[in-house]
């Protein structure tokens, strides 16, 4: 129940309070519009991957390919804009269709030839990264022409206006007071049990809070950031995806015990294969955002991004053996990831330190799971 | 109450949480200055029959300069108090006859259009579109970017850089 | 109690922002010392040049009255954006960039300019962007001073039998030096006094690739070669390790740049007559005297520009110095660049 909190997930939002506590009374601009812009911009492109991750987790399978993915996908999108002159939308869909078919790939030889998921991952991590070499030439690819803009480059550049940005937000809450209302009354007349009237109000009521906050601090700096709403999106779509069908119950099966899910029958090939799939959708989207972020294809863009994509999930409880994590965790972690990196980054703090910290919560993090979960 | 413990004592505590940094964010709405810098000022100093004889455009300088993000105070030369005048300003544009050299402030960095000043920071030589180019230096130097003098031209004591076209 | 719960939500929101309100109210406590705040954007610190670079740059700035930023993006182009970013978020006045990749921080400097903070590009180039300032040394004037100093030692009555081995065609920086080796020698090769007897672009600057150089260079014009003119100190490396092979080292003058330690041995037992020494002291100096000049709006003017591919970038160029047997006590060592007893390792008495 979302009302409730264990005591892992109040020592994380402690964690999370006391290290923006920190970062605040050391630079204060680190609670300004323009830095909690640029946050959930980073937020957004590490949670987005770390979403699709989830879904390769939850299986019980990891995905270490994707850092070099999210490079070669990306890379693919701005060759085909800046040396082929390319228009934008074509470019990223070839990219996204590049992403969709190399993880299908993968994930049937994973599921027909049995090979582990790790291995086969870890030999696309260093294939992709070749590969997005070739694609580039080593050289830098800039993802629009001569300081012009396109599609590509207002991934990130792009920011919705504040009042678009208030009567998207009424929208969206009045959809989700509408869903939840016509949700339990489907409940209530199947004779489920439902929540009762406060308890709902107050949940509704602190999420339109949230979202609200969220549109009052970006309207400060030019508006709700684009790759926000895609997270938005993309969230959206994998919290139905794993919690209203029975594509995400199967995965949650499959991780519980597949040898369990094979004998009730469920079509265990085909839901991994798809989850790959999806996967390869999702690098896609991340490696468009993440070369806009950065403004070209260069040889590095996407490095280790697999690592912060699989800490996401970890902090936020998603079990790596498979079976449990939800949306809500991940984007927690990926928040707590975020947060730690953009902080440190503001104060100056050198890459040696940077890599230490990282290490450090999420390993923090591993062990609280494990002990807690005994 | 039929069952304290569902009392959803978290919800209404973040609740307030929120409700808190709401306040704290509205309170703030437009506190963020943007980084709109003032528009930097220069003086400009205009001898009128050396203006003529130049063919240089006093109207059409603070025009262009305007235009490039740079507010232009004119003063007609010979004026006394230039030094008065000039205090405080970054960039002081002479235009006067060859080889006189006006009091301006001593901080203020002196250009000259047209004619050989002496103890002139930078010289714009006479010629082709004279305004246009001493605009374009001057507004640049205002707004405190730096520029391209390659060349050098004698004034008697030494050398001055020189915009060269 | 329970049905209250939605009515003390909206009293207490309305509480708590009213709260939120009168706490914001408070004078805002500036984050900001009177003096001025540089922002150093590095490639890496996983060099001791750099890490050099760095310590004199930030000591400079603090003697002028400033205080410095600096971040390290490990030679990843991602985290330089974000670095810069990051600098921009903390309303640095001046940001100097280091670039790991001089095209792929056109971005940030676009950035940097939207936020109104000028941009200082140091020892590399940023390209197509609106760059405010470029410090670096004079690259066409080492290939000139390569040049001049074989000038200087024409052998009399024939013309003097040469071998050029360029740098990697990769890198722009190559192709200055070869300009400026070309200003001097092209007059001397018109005039006979200069004869090229063999040429060739070392790839990624590697001695080994220098040594096939000048070993095809030998076969194919004889032994009786005058000077190696190679642009750097890495090539003729490789060039003096074919010829003392061959026997010839010592008796063929060889150039170089950069005044490495290896280098520097060599000069001081004769197998390399001269290598380029760059004052990386005065670079990282100069560039925070700029930077704080820029940051306080400085009128700031430039000998020179270099066209980045969208505009002349207004360019400061450091001035470079022969390194020879002659002057390496008053450059290498008096600078602390090597030390005496690294660059005369059997002078110990």
């Amino acid at each position: 129940m979302p009302t409730k909190l264990s005591l892992r997930d109040f020592s994380l939002a402690i964690t999370l309070v006391a290290l923006c506590a920190v970062f605040a009374s050391l630079s204060p601009q680190f609670l300004g519009a323009r830095n909690l812009s640029l946050l959930l911009t980073e937020l957004s492109i590490t949670a987005t991957l770390a979403l699709g991750m989830m879904l390769i987790i939850l299986t019980g399978n990891i995905d270490l390919s994707v850092g070099s993915g999210v490079g070669l996908l990306g890379g693919i999108a701005s060759v085909l804009v800046f040396h082929f002159g390319w228009p934008a939308p074509a470019a990223l869909g070839v990219g996204l269709l590049a992403g969709l078919l190399i993880w299908l790939l993968m994930g049937t030889i994973i599921v027909r030839e049995r090979v582990p998921s790790f291995i086969i991952t870890l030999g696309g991590l260093l294939v992709f990264k070749g590969l997005f070499w070739l694609v580039i030439q080593n050289a830098t690819v800039p993802v629009v022409p001569g300081g012009q803009t396109n599609l590509y480059s207002l991934l990130t550049t792009y920011y919705l206006p504040p009042a678009a940005s208030f009567a998207l937000a009424g929208v969206v809450v009045l959809l989700m007071v509408i869903a939840a209302v016509r949700g339990r009354r489907a409940r209530r007349s199947y004779g489920f049990a439902v929540e009762d009237a406060p308890t709902l109000f107050l949940r509704l009521f602190v999420t339109a809070q949230f979202i609200f906050l969220i549109v009052l601090v970006t309207a400060q700096f030019r508006g709700i950031p684009l790759p926000a709403l895609i997270l938005g999106v993309v969230a959206f779509a994998v919290h139905v995806l794993t919690t209203h069908t029975p594509f995400g119950r199967y995965l949650y099966a499959i991780g519980g015990n597949e040898e369990a899910a094979v004998v009730s029958g469920i079509p265990v090939k085909a839901v991994l294969i798809g989850s790959f799939g999806i996967m390869g959708v999702i690098v896609a989207i991340t490696g468009f955002m993440q070369t806009a972020y950065s403004g070209a294809s260069t040889s590095t863009v996407g490095d280790l991004m697999e690592l912060d994509a699989i800490a996401a999930c970890v902090i936020g409880g998603v079990a790596l053996k498979g079976g449990r994590g939800t949306v809500l965790g991940v984007l927690f972690g990926a928040l707590l990831m975020a947060v730690l990196l953009n902080g440190m980054t503001l104060l100056a703090v050198s890459p040696e330190f940077k890599f230490i910290a990282r290490g450090l919560v999420l390993s923090l993090a591993v062990w609280m799971d494990v002990k807690l979960a005994r | 109450m039929s069952s304290p413990s569902k009392f959803p004592v978290t919800l209404l505590l973040l609740s307030v949480i929120l409700s808190v940094l709401t306040g704290l964010v509205v309170a703030r709405s437009g506190g963020e200055r943007a980084a709109v810098a003032a528009r930097p000022t220069l003086v400009l100093a205009v001898d009128p029959a050396a203006a003529t004889a130049l063919g240089f455009d006093a109207a059409a300088f603070t025009a262009a300069a305007g235009e490039a993000g740079v507010n232009v105070v004119a003063a007609a030369l010979p004026a006394g108090d230039l030094a008065e005048r000039t205090r405080g300003a970054r960039v002081v544009v002479l235009v006067a006859a060859p080889g006189i050299e006006p009091a301006v402030d001593a901080g203020a960095f002196v250009v000259a259009a047209g004619n050989v000043l002496p103890g002139a920071e930078l010289f714009v030589p006479a010629g082709e579109n004279l305004t246009a180019r001493t605009a374009a230096a001057a507004a640049r130097l205002a707004l405190g970017r730096p520029l391209i003098a390659a060349g050098f031209t004698p004034d008697g004591a030494g050398t001055i850089p020189t915009v060269t076209p | 109690m329970k049905k209250l719960a939605p009515v003390l939500a909206v009293v207490v929101l309305i509480a708590c922002i009213a709260g939120g309100w009168g706490l914001a109210h408070r004078p805002a406590g500036e984050d900001r010392r009177g003096g001025l705040l540089v922002g150093l954007s590095l490639d890496t610190l996983k060099e001791e040049r750099w890490q050099a670079d760095r310590n004199n740059f930030v000591k400079r700035v603090a003697e002028l009255g400033g205080e410095t930023l600096v971040q390290s993006a490990s030679g990843d182009d991602t985290r330089q954006i974000s670095d810069v970013q990051a600098l921009i978020s903390r309303k640095v006045d001046v940001l100097v960039i280091v670039p790991h990749n001089g095209a792929a921080m056109a971005k940030a400097v676009n950035m940097a300019h939207e936020a109104g903070i000028p941009v200082i590009a140091y020892d590399r180039l940023i390209t197509d962007c609106d760059l405010d300032l470029y410090v670096t040394f004079d690259n066409v004037k080492v290939g000139r001073l390569q040049a001049q100093y074989l000038a200087d030692r024409l052998p009399a009555g024939r013309p003097l039998r040469l071998v050029r081995i360029y740098g990697s065609k990769t890198d722009n920086n190559a192709f200055l030096f070869k300009q400026g080796q070309d200003e001097v020698l092209a007059p001397l090769i018109k005039a006979g006094r200069v004869e090229v007897v063999h040429e060739d672009w070392a790839a990624d600057w590697k001695p080994e690739n220098a040594k096939k150089i000048t070993n095809a260079a030998i076969t194919k014009a004889g032994r009786n070669i005058d000077a190696v003119l190679a642009s750097a100190d890495g090539v003729a490396g490789g060039a003096i390790q074919a010829l003392l092979e061959e026997g010839l080292a010592g008796k063929v003058i060889v150039t170089g740049q950069d005044a490495e330690l290896a280098a520097c041995q060599r000069i001081v037992n004769g197998t390399q007559a001269m290598s380029i020494y760059k004052p990386l002291k005065q670079l990282a100096n100069r560039a925070a005297e700029l930077a704080v000049a820029l940051a306080r709006r400085e009128p700031i003017l430039t000998r020179t520009g270099i066209n980045n591919g969208r505009t002349e970038v207004p360019t400061v160029l450091l001035d470079i110095l022969v390194a020879d047997q002659g002057n390496l006590e008053s450059t290498v060592i008096r600078d602390g660049m090597h030390t005496r007893e690294a660059i005369y390792p059997n002078a110990r008495p």
